[in-house]
């Protein structure tokens, strides 16, 4: 034990040296990185030279300490060699652990390749052990996607693992429930069931327009309230007309978000605003996902289909009225709504209302210039005019049961 | 005032608190752990109960902290959940503090499981390297028909000072604290224990100071020389570790708990120093206590005070669980008692609160075949560090040689007593191998020419009215000679018999 740091590692270099863990647990606490480095890498030679069999396996936990660019590239070439010829896959799956400990987002592709090949179980085990090591490191979209197919594997350990993993993953909720609908081992349902019992539900953005000065219309502000008290996440209001708002939010501590544009026409606040609102949270760390603008969900369209349907069997002739939108792109929407509804919708002129029995529609999401207007306005006898959707029950409870069921 | 250098593990700890890195957990999560120094990730996290483990690199451990032992189902499913997503990586080990560790947990786990945890009430704040560490009481604290006072308020209100915001943040060393209750209560080898006393017929503590064990040195705690009235605990035990934390060694780390401060500057100079720093009169006092024998094993079925209740105490091998078990046994305190759970400092654990009537269910339960309330005479009172497959220190894989050794030992023998084993890896004896009767500390030794993993054998532990540390009895025998050397020695010295079937 007199001997330094590198005539130690020279000893051992040389043979003259046997390696115990109670002499290598002391060493590693005297070692530079480089040292530290170095032995990483004798380590490796002599693995790749003899094998398991000489017990060099059981150092593989302190010797892989080294974290950095040095040690992955001595890793991966390690690998490279091993997985040559007739490979070892026990001696391969004691380092893809320590390669995906490295946290090196290059490294997902082998990875993943590892663990959905239909190869030797210890060596996937060990793939999955290693993309569990650098969880956070790996692109979240191809992550997901492995580990929902993972979590349905013949192998029931590799399959509660994954699920374990994707439970960790932001917006955990929407990979269970795409487990869940895939189906899983009856033997693992019960993991899966505490997996998705103990899931937290994402905090909310609802990006909304606002009124003049940042004021945020009663109908949303009723939403948020419910939603938060439901949902049991943060529920953050985010009025495009109060910059001040927005930059103290950024400020809360980031948590996966739910970007929820409370729009219901794709004008320029859709098209340009939201891609660099989103663009901001991101640039503050917080990790974002968008939902597309509600005018354009399905669920929202059928209610309003049902609504103006039922309207109609009363007599009414509704016409769906919007705002000045501009460009050819946003003109496409009330094209596509009124041949979905079979309803004519154009911009509001006072001076082309359509007379008797006519149920004017605002596309008005909450109370707006337009759904004002529209109020005040001295119509002629026979004409109503809807109030703002959410301030219409069902449409409130609608959107309520949509953002509630959100992972 | 020394001058002399700061050694690295100080410059760590005075460049932050560790504490600090909290608000930071969940966006290091996100943007990757790696990017903490070595300081940060090895020694500040521990300021947060999180613990970098050299043997798994990329899997950390959480150490909480459970004043008195206390737990309640609620908690533990938290932390059963969080175990459970770690699948076959993940365990806990119950400590000889009375405590819990998780072991197998992502870097991205702790954040979520810090918040879970704060909302049922547990930390795991300040629980490791140099603080005031997981504050013991009497295991049946209000439950005890032998007791003389209830430690739970005491040790909570200990815990709340310590932690509070007056609190030391940068001691030189790790330091333990204990409050005894009953007359089991065998305290002596914390570096603060309180042991109750009577003074003119009111009930209080001596205190009692120094004791620790290490790879240095092994000392029980002596007698300050002073009584304190139960709400005077927290007061005092604040006013000791501000005062070490102001004057204790922090250039030599292996003369820095608390005794090297008391023999520094003398029992008598250490007293008046501390009492001038405490501010309040105290009595003095001659060290006299009511603990007169050693802790009951509390296995089994047993009367509480409140009448119609009682206490199950269950045998868990080694001290060791994973996230199902930690489910079935929270279920298991719902059902049969009042959701309460308590661990003792030899590794098991009990339900409280178990009415007559439920005991014949609660007795047949499948899971208690695993947790048994009445185990072996070794098994009952065998006590084991983490071991090698968890520890770089650790000389022998502890738990599982421990495990199979005493499984072999109860085939081939039959004790008259239960017989309390100690089993710690390495030297830093972090299995008490000298509060055993029979203590084994792993080691090397050469067999047939090889290196082998061996165990040193103590023995002559005590915990006693007259308190004794275990002696070193045999250098180390290897392990394959382990089960014959220690059948020879229990047959020897300990009054155990071959079982009938055995005898040639």
């Amino acid at each position: 034990m007199d001997l330094s740091p590198d005539d130690w590692l020279a000893a051992l270099r040389a043979g003259e040296l046997n390696l115990d863990r109670e002499g290598l647990a002391e060493r590693l606490a005297e070692l530079s990185a480089d040292q530290a480095l170095g032995l990483l890498a004798w380590w490796l030679e002599q693995l790749l030279a003899g094998g398991l069999g000489y017990g060099l396996g059981q150092f593989a936990d302190l010797v892989g300490r080294p974290q950095g660019v040095a040690a992955a590239v001595l890793l991966r070439q390690a690998l490279g060699t091993a997985q040559g010829g007739s490979p070892d896959p026990a001696l391969l799956a004691l380092l893809l652990p320590l390669l995906g400990y490295q946290r090196d987002p290059e490294d997902f592709p082998g990875l993943q390749a590892l663990a959905l090949n239909p190869g030797a179980l210890v060596l996937r085990r060990g793939a999955l052990e290693g993309l569990a090591r650098g969880l956070s490191c790996w692109p979240l979209g191809p992550l997901r996607q492995l580990l929902v197919q993972l979590s349905a594997d013949l192998d029931p350990q590799l399959a509660a693992t994954a699920m374990d993993l994707l439970a960790r993953l932001p917006w955990a909720r929407e990979g269970l429930s795409a487990v869940a609908a895939r189906g899983v081992d009856p033997l693992l349902a019960p993991r899966l069931a505490r997996r998705r019992a103990a899931a937290p539900p994402s905090d909310l953005l609802l990006l909304i327009h606002g009124r003049s000065g940042g004021v945020v219309p009663d109908e949303l502000l009723q939403l948020a309230e419910e939603l938060r008290q439901q949902r049991g996440c943060r529920v953050i209001v985010q009025p495009l007309t109060d910059p001040l708002a927005a930059e103290q939010a950024l400020a809360l501590e980031p948590a996966p978000l739910t970007l929820v544009p409370l729009f219901q026409l794709p004008g320029h606040h859709v098209r340009h605003d939201l891609p660099a609102i989103a663009a901001q949270w991101r640039l503050r760390r917080w990790p974002l996902r968008r939902l597309p603008f509600l005018g354009a969900w399905p669920r929202w369209q059928q209610e309003l289909a049902e609504a103006l349907g039922e309207a109609q069997a009363q007599g009414w002739r509704p016409e769906l009225l919007h705002h000045p939108l501009g460009g050819p792109l946003a003109a496409r929407y009330p094209q596509a709504l009124s041949q979905r509804l079979g309803l004519p919708c154009r911009p509001w002129d006072v001076a082309a209302y359509s007379g008797e029995r006519a149920l004017l529609v605002p596309l008005a999401v909450a109370a707006n210039r337009l759904s004002e207007t529209l109020q005040r306005w001295e119509r002629p006898p026979g004409v109503q005019v809807w109030p703002p959707l959410l301030q219409q029950l069902r449409f409130r409870r609608l959107l309520l049961e949509q953002l509630l069921l959100l992972a | 005032m020394t001058s002399a250098p700061l050694s690295k593990i100080e410059q760590a700890k005075a460049e932050r608190c560790g504490l600090a890195l909290e608000p930071e957990l969940e966006s290091l999560a996100r943007r990757g752990w790696e990017q903490l120094s070595e300081a940060e990730l090895t020694i500040q996290l521990k300021w947060l109960g999180i613990f970098f483990r050299p043997v798994s690199p990329g899997r950390f451990m959480l150490r909480l902290r459970l004043p008195n032992g206390v737990i309640n189902a609620e908690q533990l499913t938290v932390l059963a959940e969080a175990l459970d997503r770690c699948g076959a990586e993940g365990s806990a080990d119950l400590t000889t503090r009375q405590n819990l560790q998780l072991r197998g947990l992502l870097f991205e786990d702790m954040a979520p499981l810090l918040k879970l945890m704060r909302a049922v009430g547990l930390t795991s704040r300040q629980s490791g390297h140099d603080n005031p560490r997981n504050i013991t009481g009497n295991p049946l604290a209000g439950i005890d028909p032998e007791e003389f006072i209830d430690t739970r308020p005491l040790v909570l209100a200990i815990q709340e000072l310590l932690l509070g915001p007056d609190g030391p943040r940068n001691l030189p060393r790790k330091f333990n604290v204990a409050v005894g209750g009953a007359p089991d209560s065998f305290l002596l080898h914390n570096d603060l224990a309180f042991l109750p006393a009577r003074l003119d017929g009111d009930l209080g503590f001596t205190v009692m100071v120094g004791g620790f064990f290490s790879a240095q040195r092994n000392e029980l705690a002596i007698p300050l020389g002073i009584w304190l009235r139960p709400d005077q605990l927290a007061g005092f035990s604040l006013a000791l570790l501000l005062h070490f934390e102001r004057e204790g060694n922090r250039s030599a780390r292996n003369r820095s708990r608390l005794m090297y401060l008391i023999e520094e500057l003398g029992l008598d100079g250490y007293r008046d120093q501390l009492l001038a720093s405490y501010g309040e009169a105290v009595v003095a006092h001659d060290g006299s206590h009511l603990v007169d024998r050693a802790p009951r094993s509390c296995l089994g079925v047993h009367g509480q005070a409140q009448p119609g209740l009682h206490w199950v105490g269950l045998h868990v091998p080694m001290g060791r669980l994973d996230g199902e078990l930690m489910l079935a046994l929270a279920q298991l305190a719902r059902t049969y008692g009042k959701g309460e759970l308590r661990l003792t400092e030899a590794q098991n654990l009990l339900i409280t609160d178990v009415p007559t009537g439920l005991l014949p269910t609660l007795l047949a339960e499948p899971l208690l075949q695993r947790f048994r309330p009445d185990p072996g005479p070794l098994q009952a009172e065998a006590v084991s560090c983490t071991g090698s497959r968890y520890c770089s220190f650790a000389l022998i894989p502890t738990k599982t040689t421990a495990q199979a050794v005493i499984d072999e030992l109860e085939r081939r023998l039959e004790l008259p007593n239960p017989l309390r084993s100690h089993w710690t890896g390495c030297s830093n004896a972090c299995g008490q191998p000298y509060m055993g009767e029979i203590g084994l500390m792993g080691a090397k030794a050469r067999h047939n020419g090889e290196m082998v993993e061996a165990a040193k054998i103590f023995l002559g532990g005590s915990l006693g009215v007259d308190p004794q540390l275990a002696q070193l009895h045999e250098k180390a025998v290897p392990l394959v000679e382990l089960v014959g050397v220690l059948e020879q020695l229990l047959l020897d010295r300990f009054g155990a018999r071959r079982r009938p079937q055995l005898v040639q």
